[in-house]
């Protein structure tokens, strides 16, 4: 009896920990404090990650981090007051 | 010369109660206030055996020619098996020999099953008689002394009961009462009795002797103590023996009851039991070895004691869990159900999948970062015993083969029994709906019967909150982890239905832990949030109550990475300016007194702000106790007591292999002859953390001496740190030239508050 299941927030650790001992090694070193950020990250949907409850913790890691990354860039967008899609696009029509 | 036998009645509490060789006994004490002793000789325990019935009828022929106890076969209900079993019920003629006649039974055959085996006796003595401790009872009498007929005239479920008169003795020594006199704290022992205070300092007669004194001329009923289980009573007990003198300390001849301390580990921290003393006749409580005397004082005590029917001094000392299982087990008992010797049921097999989506806890939503205005909390109430008592929740109703076709459990597929009431849900009911009767009279009383209906709550409430946990208890005789997980995917389905409601009905949810919401909505008001707790009860069909409405919160983010967010660590001021705080260094067990002072001073400032600006200009007020508290400091004005570091040890002194602060304290006070166990507290004052060698770097406090002094830009250090969290977002602000503080506006995206919507206004 007991908990048998480590908790996301001990997994996301876990998974760190042995990304950075390979994956890790071959960065640069002032590539390596913002693997340790980005995972930091994930913390804040950890609730979305724990219901989610898929045996493959790295997915729920991964779409994590995109969902981070889409969340900022929309907001960085909104403060800069541009939007790259139609900007992109218009870029695209140009060149043509 | 023949003596006739005289009959009588007499009415009473029931102080204590224990078996003896005699029979049962019974302490009462009458409402003049005399005490009685009383024998029930009639009181024979029983307890059953499960076998094949050749092996049944061996025993039974063995019991009855050896041990003389009388047997007979019978129908039992077996709660995991769901079916009756023929079982050997065994009956003792005597009490005492409960103990030996079921060892022999397991040595004789160690296959067959025992049941209603290792129970305590005082209870099964409630339990038959349908008395409880400090019940109110009518006994007739034979000759005096022993019971011939007992009635009961109280119920352990009544709000209003009456409580016997007892003459109360106070033992303490004088001084720091967090220090364990084991480590070494001496003084005068504070005696109080009868509302007259003395100290005993062994200037005129030697302590003992005075104690033994006030012992016989009072002949208190209740002796409280501070540390007297491990420490003052045994001491006293030896300098009186010393001097052959056995000390008065039990009414019924003989040496007080003890018990071993002991070290355990109890979701991940190591923790520490010290021994125990009970007397015989008197009631001992040291409320510095009782969990729930601590928390709820004697008034909570006493309606733990009634309402799961344990002795007083066991109530006293053992947790909330034992009282839970007992409650259990009286139900099983009156059921005619067979309570199982050790935990009978193992966890089910399952697929590794089953077994990912059910072992998860609650569910937490991370704060959003930032000082938000006008937010509501609502939180369900009693959350996990409601949904314990609502939805049927028990060991033998989770996966019942009666009802396959009942409605499934979220996420997880399991079913709940449709046909019967699980005895964990029927216990959790019943305390669930006292602890409400006494909420809901909170209104209609008022001085010492409202503040002893809050302690009483307070002590439902702590057996409530164990009642989950105990489902999922390796030891608990009426657990099962398939219950346990069924709660909390009920628990995890019933918050996310809240996230949903408050969202559709335009709140924005701050933060959400477990069974609590922080959501906030521009210009809601006290009826919106009401309205908005109305429609999630209606929803989720669980209570749900508006905790309160905070003029501000503050959510911090983790001491490590500035920009994560931790579930508890935040401080909230209420529409009537009353503080919440989380995580904070005030809240915690370790902080020297004087930061945790500095700090409740300047949250009591900052209360008066409502809004960012007024918090701004209250945070330069607050600064200067900050100040006052930094002078006293660094000029060698702070007391001693006010600095002093409580921290609890996970291993021996001996096992520790760095020098911590920790680790040093612990070896000077082991050097000075404490035995100190895992888990036991420590106290120490740090007089020099950079000093070469590290016994200088702090000292216990009980060998602190004034020329050793403390380190002063340690604890300027700790008043600093302890300011920062104020200043959080404050400095953040000013870094980022940040100004003027909007609202935070509807933003499902946001991660943050108020510095995103500043940043999308700039």
């Amino acid at each position: 009896m007991g908990r048998t299941i480590s908790t996301f927030r001990e997994v996301i650790e876990q998974e760190l920990r042995s990304w950075e001992q390979i994956f890790g090694r071959a960065l640069r070193r002032e590539e390596r404090a913002y693997l340790e950020l980005m995972f930091n990250r994930v913390r804040l949907y950890i609730q979305a990650c724990t219901y989610g409850a898929s045996v493959h913790a790295m997915d729920g890691i991964n779409l994590t981090i995109g969902l981070d990354h889409e969340i900022r860039l929309r907001r960085i967008e909104a403060l800069l007051k541009v939007r790259l899609d139609a900007q992109w696009s218009m870029e695209r029509l140009l060149e043509r | 010369m023949v003596y006739g036998t005289t009959f009588g009645k007499v009415k009473g509490w029931i102080l204590d109660l224990y078996p003896s060789p005699e029979g049962m006994i019974l302490w009462l004490i009458e409402p003049s206030g005399t005490h009685r002793r009383l024998i029930d000789h009639r009181f024979t325990p029983s307890f059953h055996v499960y076998g094949s019935e050749a092996q049944l009828v061996r025993l039974a022929r063995w019991l009855v020619s050896r041990r003389g106890c009388s047997c007979q076969l019978v129908e039992k209900l077996s709660l995991f098996d769901r079916c009756s079993l023929r079982v050997l019920q065994v009956r003792l003629r005597h009490n005492m020999d409960f103990r030996g006649v079921v060892c022999s039974v397991k040595r004789y055959n160690p296959n067959l099953q025992l049941y209603n085996s290792d129970l305590m006796l005082e209870s099964l003595y409630c339990w038959e008689r349908g008395i409880f401790p400090l019940s109110q009872v009518e006994v007739e009498t034979r000759n005096g002394a022993e019971v011939a007929f007992l009635e009961c005239h109280d119920d352990s479920w009544a709000l209003d009961y009456e409580l016997p008169p007892l003459r109360v003795l106070k033992l303490r020594l004088e001084g720091l009462g967090q220090v364990n006199p084991a480590h070494g704290r001496r003084g005068p022992l504070e005696v109080e009795i009868d509302g007259e205070r003395r100290l005993l300092d062994g200037a005129d007669e030697p302590v003992w002797m005075s104690v033994h004194q006030l012992l016989k001329q009072h002949d208190p009923d209740l002796i409280v103590t501070e540390w007297g289980d491990a420490t003052l009573l045994p001491g006293l007990e030896n300098q009186a023996r010393r001097h052959g003198v056995q000390l008065a300390l039990n009414r019924d001849p003989g040496s007080p009851g003890k018990s071993h301390e002991r070290s355990y580990r109890s979701y991940g921290r190591v923790l520490f039991k010290g021994s125990t003393t009970t007397l015989r006749g008197r009631l001992h409580v040291d409320v510095r070895n009782s969990f729930i005397a601590d928390k709820c004082k004697l008034d909570g005590l006493w309606e733990l004691a009634r309402i799961a029917k344990l002795p007083v001094q066991y109530a006293a000392r053992t947790t909330t869990g034992t009282g839970i299982s007992y409650m259990q087990m009286e139900l099983a008992y009156h059921d005619d159900v067979l309570i199982p010797e050790q935990k009978a049921e193992p966890e089910d097999p399952k697929h590794p999948d089953e077994l990912f989506a059910a072992d998860r806890g609650g569910l937490t939503f991370l704060p959003r970062l930032g000082f938000f205005t006008n937010v509501g909390e609502l939180d369900f109430s009693s959350e996990y015993p409601n949904i314990m008592a609502r939805f049927n929740i028990s060991p033998e109703t989770i996966n019942c083969p009666c009802c396959p076709e009942a409605p499934r459990v979220p996420e997880l597929g399991y079913h709940v029994c449709r046909r019967r009431r699980g005895i964990t849900s029927r216990v959790v009911e019943r305390l669930i709906r006292k602890r409400e009767q006494y909420k809901q009279r909170k209104q209609l009383v008022s001085g010492e019967v409202r503040c002893s209906d809050a302690v009483r709550r307070d002590a439902i409430k702590w057996l409530l909150v164990c009642c989950f946990g105990y489902t999922g208890y390796k030891n608990a005789r009426f657990g099962k982890i398939e219950a346990h997980e069924a709660i909390n995917a009920l628990a995890r389905e019933k918050l996310l239905v809240a996230k949903e409601v408050a969202e559709r009905l335009g709140f924005r949810v701050l933060h959400a832990l477990v069974d609590s919401l922080y959501v906030q909505k521009e210009k809601a008001t006290q009826s919106a949030y009401q309205q908005l707790a109305h429609e999630i009860e209606q929803e989720t069909s669980l209570p749900m109550a508006l905790e309160a409405v905070y003029r501000y919160v503050i959510f911090l983010p983790s001491k490590r990475y500035a920009e994560i967010p931790v579930p508890n660590r935040f401080f909230c001021v209420s529409m009537d300016k009353e503080i919440k705080v989380r995580g904070l260094e005030c809240r915690k067990h370790d902080t020297p007194p004087l930061v945790a002072e500095m700090q409740r001073k300047v949250l009591e400032i900052l209360a008066g702000a409502d809004e960012f600006e007024a918090y701004r200009s209250k945070l330069k007020e607050a600064r200067q106790v900050l100040t006052r508290y930094l002078d006293r400091v660094e000029e060698g004005r702070a007391n001693i007591e006010e600095l002093i570091i409580s921290k609890r040890l996970t291993r021996f002194p001996r096992d520790y292999l760095k020098d911590s602060l920790t680790a040093v304290a612990a070896k000077q006070l082991a050097r000075a002859g404490a035995k100190l166990h895992p888990g036991e507290m420590i106290e120490y004052v740090v007089t020099n953390s950079r000093a070469q060698y590290a016994d200088d770097r702090v000292r216990a406090i009980t060998l602190w001496q004034p020329c050793q002094g403390y380190d002063v830009k340690k604890y300027a250090g700790l008043l600093r740190e302890a300011f920062g969290p104020f200043e959080h977002f404050v400095k953040r602000s000013c870094a980022l030239g940040i100004t003027k503080i909007l609202l935070p506006r509807q933003d499902p995206r946001g991660a943050s508050g108020m510095l995103d919507n500043e940043l999308r206004k700039r």
